[in-house]
């Protein structure tokens, strides 16, 4: 279990001995949206691209205006302090605004050897979907190969989808230890294997995952569960604010399940194999539990929020919203009425990129003791 | 100090019937069941005369467009703002939205005459969505309504000059689909005459709203940006009517003749602005603050540029009306193509998409730095606008690559939709440190 929060830790350190060990290129991604089972066919890794919590992002100041969220503005605030300066590429798949600006930003002031845009749709639900993102693959994987002088074949793409397909079931699979009463991993722990996930080269990632799935039917917690918590939310790599709630709090809660990019949004649904490989992969990602920004006319996230409610037992949530998501503030009003249906408290956070801890502490603790029956 | 007129000046003889037109459009939507007619809502210029092709009296809001009329009365967009923020809708989410939700919520539809009607509930909702809220917010929108069925179309591809093929039958697929939709959630079947009358006049008014824009790059320009904003609205609202596209014919005859006998808008015109995206609309005597103050007038901007109106991209990178297929190239077309024509010119000839949204800054700063060069623009004024996520895209890339070109800039924060956000006397006093630092004194004492 220290690896994943070794890389969490060390994430650049770790991008560029990869590069001195293999002499490959690294390229930093803005959304989970981008396949990088197109990249690693490429031999290329990919990293994406995080902010930097309790760091100064004054610095993009000059470049995003500060009514955007603050991940998009801190990710390009590391990358103007130099922190990604290993990066020979940088892509995107068209995700929300804010994000979509750190890229155009970054491409204009951190110029890299690579830079590519895919226009991955909004509408995962409109007709024409999947025919659109495969042919934006094809211009993708066609553009990657212009820039590494060379063919990306179907045994080089069948190589990049296992690797990252064997990635996602193992989380899968570990996620399933979080349905226990005495959930094998906690949500600290949960967070920082997905976060590392998006950082390291997802070959050993693997070993570690396989590593852990043999350790954890026989792994001992020594904590209270406490209140069974579900974080629904924008992206959210908080861990000193995940910490505090698991560790630091007066009343013992547990995060079990989470409804965002840094959990189980990022691998829960199955990839389908398919002779026409890059159509399978723009089905696999179109057909993700939604990040809301893309999730209409329909409303296809909720009734995944509220599975993920019952099959892993939550009892509470905390709604993480950025501050200035649209997307996630576009739900917010729906999704209260719906978690009212249902019966389950919540409370709604606004974060930033400083965390104030203590006072968070202070809220956590007073909705837990009004709102949840404690037993 | 005294005011100086260098030119002579007249109002608008159009200027009536911009008024008519608009108490016409939204009188009639709000009217629309008392005739057996249907109400289609949602983002303005979702491709209109797809939408007009389903009847006569199918009345078409804009709802961004309405959103800003109501902005307009200040007080009245103050109390839909904090319907929405009593019920935990955020503060920060798109100023419209909220006028247009707290519209609903308060039962209020307020019309040009400053008359406050019952809320019109629409029929359906048809939106594009091109930024991270539209599509959204219809979703929500229907919901709070009790129940309006939405179908969305996804413009978030290649979008403008860059536009190929394969973008265009995403959105084509798209529409087809939306066509059956239609029939089926109102019974209507879409009419294909009546789509050739209709984008017929779409088309010709959107291109002659570009013919009538070509005129303010003479020095006077005829016309400025707050008068442009009379009338541009019409492109995206109601192309498709015949009779935006006569007001637009008449609007651009009656430019020429100004330019013709030197005619301006602004008398002591003597510094021309280019601005950015909505303005702060319950605000607008900014702009004659500084034109009477300064003889600074602002004439052109990506906004009033770009939405609704098509161009073409002559070999010198010069920007003329975009050129409209005649009815028989139409009518020789079935169904599917025709529709892939028309969006075909709506979405590749119209860059306000891709400036605004999915382009961002690279493509809006070159076309932001065209205007400048040929509407002999001497500075820009960029509106942070707090109210849209879309328009406050890549704005500070913008304003570093004007000044690198070298025009000065000023930047001042609002909200297009709510006045609560905007600082009337620290944007005054921004502006006279803009222009004191350009070294252009003012024309009055004590403006």
């Amino acid at each position: 279990m220290s690896s994943f929060k070794n890389w969490s830790d060390n994430r650049h350190d770790y991008a560029r001995e990869w590069k001195k060990k293999t002499g490959g290129k690294v390229l930093g991604y803005f959304c989970t949206y981008l396949p990088e089972e197109i990249l690693y066919a490429a031999d290329v890794l990919p990293v994406r691209i995080f902010g930097q919590h309790g760091s100064d992002i004054g610095i993009s100041s000059a470049h995003i205006y500060d009514m955007y969220c603050p991940f998009s503005r801190s990710c390009l605030a590391e990358g103007l302090k130099g922190k990604y300066d290993y990066l020979d590429g940088v892509a995107i798949a068209q995700s929300c605004m804010h994000i979509r600006q750190a890229f155009w930003s970054w491409q204009k002031h951190l110029p890299v050897e690579y830079s590519y845009y895919i226009y991955m749709p909004h509408g995962v639900q409109s007709k024409g979907r999947y025919e659109y993102y495969r042919g934006e693959l094809v211009e993708f994987k066609e553009s990657l190969e212009k820039w590494l002088g060379r063919t990306i074949s179907d045994a080089d793409l069948d190589k990049g989808i296992d690797i990252v397909r064997k990635n996602k079931e193992s989380m899968r699979k570990i996620w399933e230890f979080r349905k226990n009463d005495r959930p094998s991993i906690t949500g600290l722990e949960a967070m920082e294997i997905v976060f590392s996930s998006q950082v390291t080269d997802k070959r050993e990632h693997n070993e570690a995952l396989e590593q852990l799935i043999t350790e954890l039917p026989d792994r001992k917690v020594d904590r209270e569960t406490g209140t069974r918590l579900m974080i629904i939310g924008s992206e959210d790599d908080d861990r000193e604010f995940t910490k505090m709630v698991e560790e630091g709090l007066s009343l013992p809660a547990t995060f079990v399940i989470e409804d965002h990019c840094v959990g189980s949004r990022y691998f829960w649904n199955d990839f389908t194999p398919g002779e026409d490989r890059l159509a399978s992969i723009a089905r696999w990602y179109l057909d993700r539990p939604p990040c809301p920004s893309k999730d209409w006319p329909k409303r296809l996230r909720f009734s995944h929020i509220k599975n993920l409610i019952q099959e892993y037992k939550v009892e509470a949530a905390i709604l993480m919203q950025q501050k200035f998501c649209d997307p996630h503030e576009l739900d917010i009003p729906a999704l209260k009425t719906y978690l009212d249906e249902l019966d389950i408290p919540y409370y709604l956070i606004e974060f930033d990129v400083l965390v104030p801890a203590g006072q968070l502490k202070t809220r956590v603790e007073a909705f837990l003791e009004t709102r949840v029956e404690l037993v | 100090m005294t005011e100086v007129k260098k030119y002579p000046e007249e109002p608008l003889k159009t200027w009536n019937k911009a008024k008519e037109l608009r108490l016409k459009y939204f009188t009639s939507y709000a009217k629309a069941h008392e005739t057996g007619g249907l109400r289609f809502c949602g983002s303005a210029g979702s491709l209109n005369s797809i939408q007009q092709a389903f009847g006569r009296d199918v009345f078409i809001l804009g709802s961004e467009p309405y959103s800003a009329h109501a902005a307009f009365f200040s007080d009245f967009a103050r109390k839909c703002q904090e319907a929405c923020e009593s019920r935990g809708i955020a503060h920060d989410l798109c100023g419209y939205m909220k006028n247009y939700w707290g519209g609903i919520l308060i039962n209020q539809f307020i019309l040009p005459t400053h008359e406050i009607v019952p809320w019109p509930k629409a029929d359906v909702m048809w939106t594009q969505h091109i930024c991270c809220t539209h599509a959204k917010w219809y979703q929500y929108a229907g919901e709070l309504e009790g129940g309006v069925p939405e179908f969305g179309i996804d413009f978030n591809c290649r979008i403008g000059h860059t536009m190929t093929d394969r973008d265009i039958d995403y959105v084509l697929e798209q529409v087809l689909e939306g066509i059956e939709w239609v029939e089926k959630v109102t019974g209507r079947k879409f009419d294909d005459e009546l789509f050739i009358e209709a984008s017929l006049n779409e088309l010709a008014a959107n291109s002659a709203w570009g013919q009538a824009y070509e005129y303010n790059q003479n020095i006077p320009a005829p016309i400025d940006e707050k008068s442009l904003y009379s009338f541009f609205p019409f492109n995206i609202l109601c192309p498709q009517w015949a009779e935006t596209s006569a007001l637009f014919r008449e609007l651009r005859d009656e430019l020429k003749d100004r330019v013709d006998r030197g005619i301006a808008a602004v008398g002591n015109e003597r510094f021309r602005i280019l601005t950015d995206g909505p303005p702060q609309w319950a605000m607008l005597q900014v702009y004659r603050y500084m034109e009477k103050v300064y003889g600074a007038v602002t004439l052109g901007s990506t906004y009033t540029a770009y939405w609704g109106t098509g161009w073409d991209v002559a070999e010198d990178g010069s920007l003329i009306a975009a050129k409209i297929p005649t009815r028989e190239e139409f009518a020789q077309l079935n169904r599917e193509a025709r529709l892939r024509k028309y969006i075909a010119w709506k979405l590749s000839k119209q860059e306000a998409y891709s400036v605004t949204f999915t382009g961002c800054h690279p493509r809006k700063s070159a076309l932001m730095l065209k205007i400048m060069e040929l509407w002999k623009l001497d500075g820009a004024i960029i509106h942070l606008n707090r109210g849209c996520e879309g328009s406050a895209m890549g704005v500070l890339e913008n304003r570093l690559d004007i000044i690198k070109a070298g025009y000065p800039v000023l930047t001042y924060e609002g909200n297009m939709g709510d006045v609560r956000d905007f600082d009337y006397a620290g944007t005054i006093r921004k502006i006279e440190n803009f222009f004191e630092n350009l070294g252009l004194e003012k024309l009055i004492k004590g403006g």
